[in-house]
């Protein structure tokens, strides 16, 4: 059976960047992450995970209890239909193949693969893809 | 000769004509064979519908009262040209706004106007006795101009070199965001569908050639700027009436980083007068190759790292140095195709009768490169030879040498003099106050950032600027250290220029 799974995006507050809090909750919950995009500087800590849909919980409680900001990655992606001129600027540039080019030469998006690295978002010459930014 | 002009327009009057779109030509040739083929079919339509930045319209305005005589003009804060006459300007797809930066510009505002929004017009100029106004803001839409005529310089290119990235840094260009070392590639133009590649000795294209322009009438009215026919990359002039056009088929696009273009929507109708037109009609994707060009290389002769097919091109996938890479196209097949079926649609109606060219295009030009009078310095010709460091140094003997020499950075290099870091007075500062680092290793930078002696100081100068730092060391192909440039000479040399 193929387990399914969820996005999700920690943002760790300044003060506890330094602590190893995401191998501290994979020992904690035995839950197996995996860390689909990673951004850490002085001053942000902003990491989307890959969780199994059933142990969402589990982790997401684990992260809260140690003064992480979760969130869930429901629709990261805005489309603009009416914007797209379906010319697949988007297709090469996405790491996780979001876009895909039809045989009919349209483009089909599946929003759920999304990490949002923002890549596309610069790269669609009719700023037909948004973010919400939170 | 199969049939004339005459008659295939006759045809398209009763209603008996023959089209079908350029990507199904090849599949009718094998098919029917070449002389069938062409008794058979009439009309082949192609299409484009990508970037295309020398693109433009022209307005009249009508005058205002009291009358100006514009010297300078902008819509919605993009300037128009105004340098022709009282109230006609030109306003120009890559024009930014100078309010909203790379977002906005001339293509937008075309695209505003096509949509019939409002635009601020704003206008300066000088009083005479027959124009006594100095300035004047105003509101208009399209409906408002006496004229709004596009016309775009250069269009349609029959073909376009792909781009990929060798550098270890990702490029944003007008072929879009290039990945770091070969990690996407991007292409442009449309392949089987070309309107160029379909009549590639321009014998029904020429002067006067009725086509699709943006969802209105247009015409080909020559060949356009930079046409490269011995190249396989020729382009078209074309003009068409922009309260015709629909943004269905034109539209405003940004490149990140570098700036606005306009989508332009083109279909050109090939009349299969004989065997020969239909033999071109029938090319196919795998045989219209081009370049791929490393953009990672910013000089006007970028290398080619190989040759490619459209069919390749447009699999998702093409191979460079043994790797996979992924492909993007920048225009679209889609609308492409969409446009010659509904240009098809026109001529199967009856409303779309095609034209003769009164004038050829010409067949045996090539465009030259720039004449440039000034030598382009190069970065051997300002470097300094520069104070180089072994690594075995200490920290106190590298602070000496600073202080001695009265210089801020030290290249280091190992024992056979190959770069392996640089110091700054800075980073000795820095260990000094910390009291941390027992040697040169632990204090240096060691991924430097350098310079080759043979590129122009350009592209050093926005290196700097781009890493945010002061100094380059210049280093030969062995990576031995034969100079080093800093931001003061150059600041010493653009001051003199």
């Amino acid at each position: 059976m193929k387990v399914t799974t969820l996005k999700i995006i920690l943002k760790f507050p300044q003060k506890i960047m330094q602590n190893p809090l995401l191998a501290e909750v994979v020992l904690e919950t035995g839950v197996l992450i995996n860390i689909d995009r990673a951004f850490v500087d002085p001053a942000i800590a902003e990491i989307v995970i890959d969780v199994p849909d059933d142990k969402k919980e589990k982790v997401v409680d684990a992260f809260r209890q140690r003064g992480v900001d979760v969130r869930e990655l429901d629709t990261p992606l805005f489309f603009d239909e009416a914007e797209c001129v379906q010319c697949g600027a988007c297709v090469s540039v996405c790491p996780v193949e979001v876009f895909k080019l039809n045989d009919d030469r349209t483009i089909s998006i599946d929003l759920k693969r999304c990490i949002l690295c923002r890549t596309c978002l610069t790269m669609c010459p009719q700023r037909a893809l948004k973010v919400a930014e939170v | 000769m199969v049939k004339t002009l005459k008659e295939i327009n006759e045809k398209i009057s009763d209603g008996s004509v023959h089209v079908i779109a350029a990507d199904e030509m090849p599949h009718v040739v094998a098919e029917l064979g070449l002389e069938a083929a062409a008794k058979e079919v009439d009309v082949v339509t192609t299409g484009t519908f990508g970037a295309m930045c020398s693109s433009g319209a022209w307005m009249n305005f009508g005058h205002s009262d009291p009358p100006i005589k514009m010297s300078k003009a902008w819509l919605n804060d993009v300037e128009a040209y105004a340098g022709v006459a009282a109230v006609d300007a030109y306003i120009g797809a890559t024009q930014l706004s100078e309010t909203r930066g790379l977002e906005y510009g001339g293509a937008h505002v075309i695209e505003d106007l096509v949509a019939g929004k409002e635009i601020e017009l704003k206008a300066v100029g000088f009083a005479t006795d027959c124009y006594p106004r100095r300035s004047i803001e105003t509101s208009i839409t399209i409906n408002d101009l006496n004229q709004a005529i596009m016309l775009n310089p250069r269009n349609a290119y029959q073909k376009y070199a792909a781009a990929t990235n060798s550098s270890d840094r990702a490029m944003y260009t007008y072929m879009g965001t290039l990945l770091p070392k070969f990690g996407n590639a991007t292409y442009s133009a449309s392949g089987v569908l070309s309107p160029i590649y379909n009549d590639p000795d321009y014998e029904t294209i020429g002067l006067g050639t009725r086509i699709f322009l943006c969802g209105a009438e247009g015409y080909i009215i020559g060949n356009g700027t930079q046409h490269d026919p011995v190249n396989s990359s020729g382009t078209l002039m074309v003009r068409g009436d922009l309260r015709a056009m629909s943004t269905e088929y034109l539209r405003a696009a940004t490149f990140h980083k570098y700036g606005t273009s306009l989508y332009v929507g083109i279909g050109v109708p090939i009349p299969i007068l004989n065997e020969r037109l239909a033999e071109k009609t029938a090319v196919s994707d795998s045989e219209i190759m081009t370049d791929v060009l490393d953009y990672g290389v910013a000089r006007r002769s970028r290398p080619m790292i190989r040759k490619v097919s459209y069919e390749e091109l447009k699999s998702g996938i093409i191979e460079i140095n043994g790797k996979e890479v992924r492909t993007s196209s920048m225009s679209s097949y889609f609308k492409a195709r969409e446009i010659a079926d509904e240009l098809a649609q026109r001529i199967k109606s009856g409303t779309f009768q095609l034209t003769a060219p009164a004038m050829r295009i010409p067949l045996n030009v090539t465009p030259k490169p720039m004449r440039q009078i000034a030598k382009v310095p190069l970065t051997r010709d300002v470097m300094t030879p520069g104070i180089i460091i072994k690594e075995a140094l200490s920290i106190q003997q590298a602070a000496k040498i600073i202080v001695e020499k009265q210089v801020n950075h030290l290249p280091v290099v190992s024992d056979d003099e190959k770069l392996i870091g640089i110091v700054t007075a800075y980073d000795i500062s820095k260990a000094v106050a910390r009291s941390k680092g027992d040697g040169l290793n632990d204090i240096m930078t060691k991924r430097v950032i350098t310079a080759s002696p043979d590129e122009p100081i350009d592209l050093a100068a926005r290196r700097l600027e781009r890493h945010n730092i002061s100094a380059l060391p210049v280093v030969d192909g062995a990576n031995k250290v034969i100079g080093i440039v800093t931001s003061e000479d150059l600041s010493k040399l653009l001051a003199c220029r």
